[in-house]
Parts: C-alpha cells; structure tokens; sequence
C-alpha cells in the first residue's frame, strides 16, 4: 500500500511540475503578445500585466484542481478508470484493492513522461517568444506606432504627474470647430503638421551632439540703465514720516 | 479476480445446457444474489422464467422453492402455520414452515395475490425473518426471493405499489429470444429428451463469500458521485417523472455496480456498470409523469435520457 502511495504522490508532483511549466510558457506569451499590442497601441505596456496575472492565476487553478490519475488514463486506455479508484481508494486493504493496486503499480511502470509534454509545442511557443522578444525590441526602438488610442480612450494609470508636455497634447486639442484640425496648426498660408508626442520631451544625448560653452558679455548693452527701487516712503512729506512710522511701529507692537 | 471471473463463467456455460441466450437476465439475476437481495422479472409467459431460476438454485445448491401466486393465497401459505401434532399421547402444536423457509423462493406471478399476502412476502424479503402468531424464525442465509411478473393480463391483478417495489433491487425484463436462439430452443427441448445433468458450482459458503467480496471491490469516487447524480436526477426531473427514486436506488447502484464488476473479472468499478444496471435499478422505482406518457416515453427512455445527461 506505502508503495502504491508513493505512485500517487508520484503522479500528482510530476504533473503539477509539467503544468506549472506549460503554464508559465504561455503566460509568457501572453505577456508578450499584449505588451507589443499595447505598445504598438501606444496604451502603457505594463498593462500586459494584467492579462498575464489571470491567464496564470486561472489555469494553474484550473490545472491543480484536475484530477492526475485522470490526465494519466487520458493517455494510456490500460489504466482507464482503474488508476483513480485506486488512488481514491488507497487507504482501502482487502484483497480485491490490494490486487488493483498491484496491477496498477505494474502498470505504471509502462508510463512515459514524454506522453504529457510535446516537445514540439513546447518547442514552438519558446521559439515565439523569441520572435516576440525581438519585436518588442524593434518597435520600441523605432517608436513605432500604429494608433493613439491611450490619451483618449483609458486613463494612464501608470503615468507620474502630468508635464508641460502632457498638459498640451492632454489639453489642447480639444475643439476642432475653433482651432481647426485638431493636430494641425495654421501658418500663414503654409499647414505646418505638429504632432506632439508625450515621449518626445526626453532629450536624446546622442541626437543633441556635445555641449557648447557659451559666452556672456562683460558690458552691459547701452539700452540697460540701473534705477534704484522706489518706497512708500518716497510719497510721504518729510513732516508726515515720524508720524507714519510710530503709526506702524504700535500697529506692530499691538 | 481471474478466478471469480472463471467460477461465473462455468456458471453460466453450465447454465447454458438448460437456458438458450438471457445472458443479461442470468447476469442481473447472479447481481442480485451476490447483493443479497431480491430480484423482479418482468416478461412474457414461456419465457424460462422459472426453469431459469430453478436451475440457477441447482447449480448452487441451495434449496429452492416456488409460490404460484393466486387471489386466495393466504399469507399463512407462504410463511407456515402451526399444525397439531401427536407424539407420545399428547397433542401439541408444531411449526410448519411454509415455503418462503429456501434459500431461492421463486414467487411466481407475484401481482395475481393479494396486497396482505404480498406484503407478508415482502416483510420476510426485507426482514429475513418470518413471525407466526408470537414467534419470529430466522430465515435461512442466503435467501432471495424471485418474482415474476406479467406484463399482460392486467385484469384481476394486483400490482405491487411503488413502495413495496422499491424493496426490490432489480426489475430484469426477460426478452423474447433471437430467432437462432428460438431454433436452437426447439431444437433442444422438441427433440428426443436427454439427460441433461448439471454440475453443482458453488455452495452456500462460497455464495456467502462471494457475497463479501462484492462490498469490497473498490469504486472511483467519480464514479459514486456518478451514480448518486443518476438517482438525483431522477427527482430532479420534473419534465418527465412525476416520482423519483429514493437513496435505497443509490445503494442498489452501486453494489449492483460491484457485484457485476466482480462477475466480470474487475477489481473496480466501471462506468459501464452504471449505465447498464441503471435501467433494472430504476425500471420500477420511476413514474412518469403524464406529459411523458403523452409523448409515448418509456421508462426506459426516461432512463436513457437521464444516464445520457449525466456523463
């Protein structure tokens, strides 16, 4: 009996161990998949978190709650229906229990762990996540954007207090019949397409090339006089200022 | 297991020097014995009802006897009376046990007596035991009652209610034979006569211990919350039955469960056991309602759409 419940513990450790394994894989993916939509999207691509969470949250619920010993006779029709009763029996000792287990325990022998893992699905998702890697990597390389969908549609939850920047592209823009097109500002006769991008406020080193010294001169311009600030005092009469000032002194005395 | 698989196939080979086919009778019947409980078979007259059970009891060694049931059978006929006996000058009264004192009682026609005889039958079924007057005799273990029934001839019947039905485990339908099956029947019995002798298989202690080994045989606990869905769902059902089965249908589904496994050779219990013993476990313990009978349902099909709709 110790050695049929080993097998069992056996069964449900192996199992748990492979789906936990499959599940991480394709939450990676999923991670993956929504952080490049989101991304592309312009939408703050820590949000792929979410999906990411209650993929894994949910199928490794759904996966622990399975039954092993099923998942087993899934796979080998020998063992159908005979493996769970004897686990779900494997406190019970009588012969007839006793030779199930048996049976059973010999049979297990036959099992393969490559029956529940396909190497070549397992193979292709790590090769997709790969690829998504370096789409991630691409597109975010050459702010590559296909939709703005994030200042309109959702709050930016994870964006800090809002800059200059973000006031104007948040703000602005908000009239069309007033200012004309929205992202269009009118120059004279010439159209001028301004599109304001929140992530452009960065300043990029390598863009701005080396810094300049720069010079300031000596001499004032002749256009710039010095004048010496003026006070209350100047518009009171001599005679007033003692009274003024003992005035003020009380006041502040109280 | 190979070995109880072996004695109930000798069995049945044995058997089947007699009886031509009911295969699925036979093994419903060997069910209810190794259950230790009672069986109802409904079917045609001339269907080998009796010679069936009779040959089974042969087979067994057990001791068999046979009630015809009719409207004026008084209970005292099943279960004895005490008659005035003479010894030694004095005259005192002795026990005569009736029939129902076998280990096989084949109640023949068990709807043609009266509710009061039918009911003392059925008391002894569910008790063991008989009481006559102020005394109660133990019956001797095994002891199953067979009762056959007609489904024709309604008139001057009594039909069992569905409360004393339910003290039944099993309702076996006995089907007419295939058409090869009916030559080789005539072909055995419209012949010369032979002498047919039967080996004894087993005896009453090994019945007893067979009777052990079917609570034994381990169930999948899938497989038990199967079975008590099947019996919830038929109160469940309002659509089509009017009055379920009660809990006694889940025990006897799964012991039923067991004890085929066991004939067959198992050491566990099969889905495939649910659904062919749901139709004899539940067969009497179900009434549709008239919407049913409306559309022409069977009980059967009623059974068919329950075990179809829980997998």
């Amino acid at each position: 009996m110790k050695q049929f419940k080993d097998v069992v513990e056996e069964i449900n450790r192996t199992l748990n161990q492979l789906t936990l394994f499959e599940n991480v894989v394709n939450t990676t993916l999923v991670f993956l998949v929504s952080y490049l939509l989101l991304s592309v999207l312009d939408f703050h691509p820590m949000l792929s978190l979410i999906p990411s969470v209650a993929y894994l949250g949910f199928y490794t619920y759904i996966s622990m709650k399975a039954s092993k010993p099923m998942i087993v006779e899934g796979k080998y029709a020998s063992l159908r229906e005979k493996l769970r009763t004897a686990a779900d029996n494997v406190h019970m000792d009588n012969p007839i229990a006793n030779e199930l287990e048996y049976e059973v325990t010999n049979a297990m022998k036959n099992v393969e762990l490559s029956m529940f893992i396909n190497p070549r699905t397992i193979s292709y998702k790590i090769f997709a996540v790969m690829i998504l890697s370096f789409l991630i990597i691409f597109a975010t390389t050459m702010n590559l954007k296909i939709a703005d969908f994030a200042k309109n549609s959702v709050p930016n939850i994870f964006q800090g207090p809002k800059g200059a920047g973000n006031f104007v592209a948040a703000k602005l823009n908000t009239s069309g019949d007033i200012f004309g097109k929205n992202d269009i500002a009118t120059l004279g006769d010439k159209e001028l397409n301004i599109r304001l991008k929140p992530v452009d406020f960065k300043v990029n080193v390598k863009e701005e090339g080396d810094s300049q010294r720069q010079k300031f001169e000596a001499t004032f311009p002749s256009e710039l006089a010095v004048k010496e600030t003026t006070a209350y005092e100047e518009n009171i009469p001599q005679e007033q200022q003692e009274l003024v000032k003992n005035y003020f002194k009380k006041l502040a005395e109280g | 297991m190979k070995n109880y698989k072996q004695v109930f196939d000798e069995l049945q080979k044995e058997l089947g020097k007699v009886i031509v086919g009911q295969q699925d009778v036979v093994e419903q019947i060997l069910v209810s014995i190794l259950c230790d409980s009672n069986a109802l078979l409904e079917g045609y007259p001339g269907l080998a009802k009796t010679l069936t059970v009779r040959t089974l009891a042969e087979l067994m060694d057990l001791k068999f006897s046979r009630i015809q049931n009719t409207p004026d059978l008084m209970p005292s006929d099943i279960t004895g009376t005490y008659i005035i006996e003479e010894s030694s000058g004095k005259r005192q009264f002795k026990f005569q046990p009736g029939p129902i004192f076998a280990n096989i009682v084949l109640a023949d026609e068990i709807n043609r007596a009266t509710p009061k005889t039918q009911s003392a039958l059925l008391e002894a079924m569910q008790e063991k035991q008989v009481t006559v007057g102020t005394n109660t005799y133990k019956l001797d273990a095994p002891f199953f009652v067979l009762a056959t029934q007609n489904p024709i001839e309604q008139e001057g019947t009594y039909p069992l209610p569905e409360a004393q039905a339910d003290r039944f485990l099993l309702k076996i339908k006995v089907a007419y034979p295939t058409y090869d099956q009916e030559i080789e029947i005539v072909d055995m019995y419209a012949a010369e006569a032979k002498d047919r002798r039967l080996k004894v298989m087993l005896n009453k202690n090994h019945l007893l211990t067979l009777q052990g080994l079917t609570r034994q045989v381990p169930i999948a606990n899938d497989i038990k919350q199967r079975a008590v869905k099947i019996i919830h769902a038929t109160r469940s059902n309002k659509e089509i039955i009017q009055y379920g089965a009660s809990p006694r249908a889940s025990i006897g589904l799964i012991l039923a469960s067991k004890a085929r496994a066991l004939i067959q050779g198992r050491n566990h219990v099969s889905n495939d056991d649910l659904n062919f013993l749901a139709y004899p476990i539940l067969r009497h313990r179900i009434v549709l309602n008239f919407e049913a009978e409306r559309k022409g349902m069977s009980v059967d099909d009623a059974i068919k759409a329950i075990i179809d709709k829980v997998k």
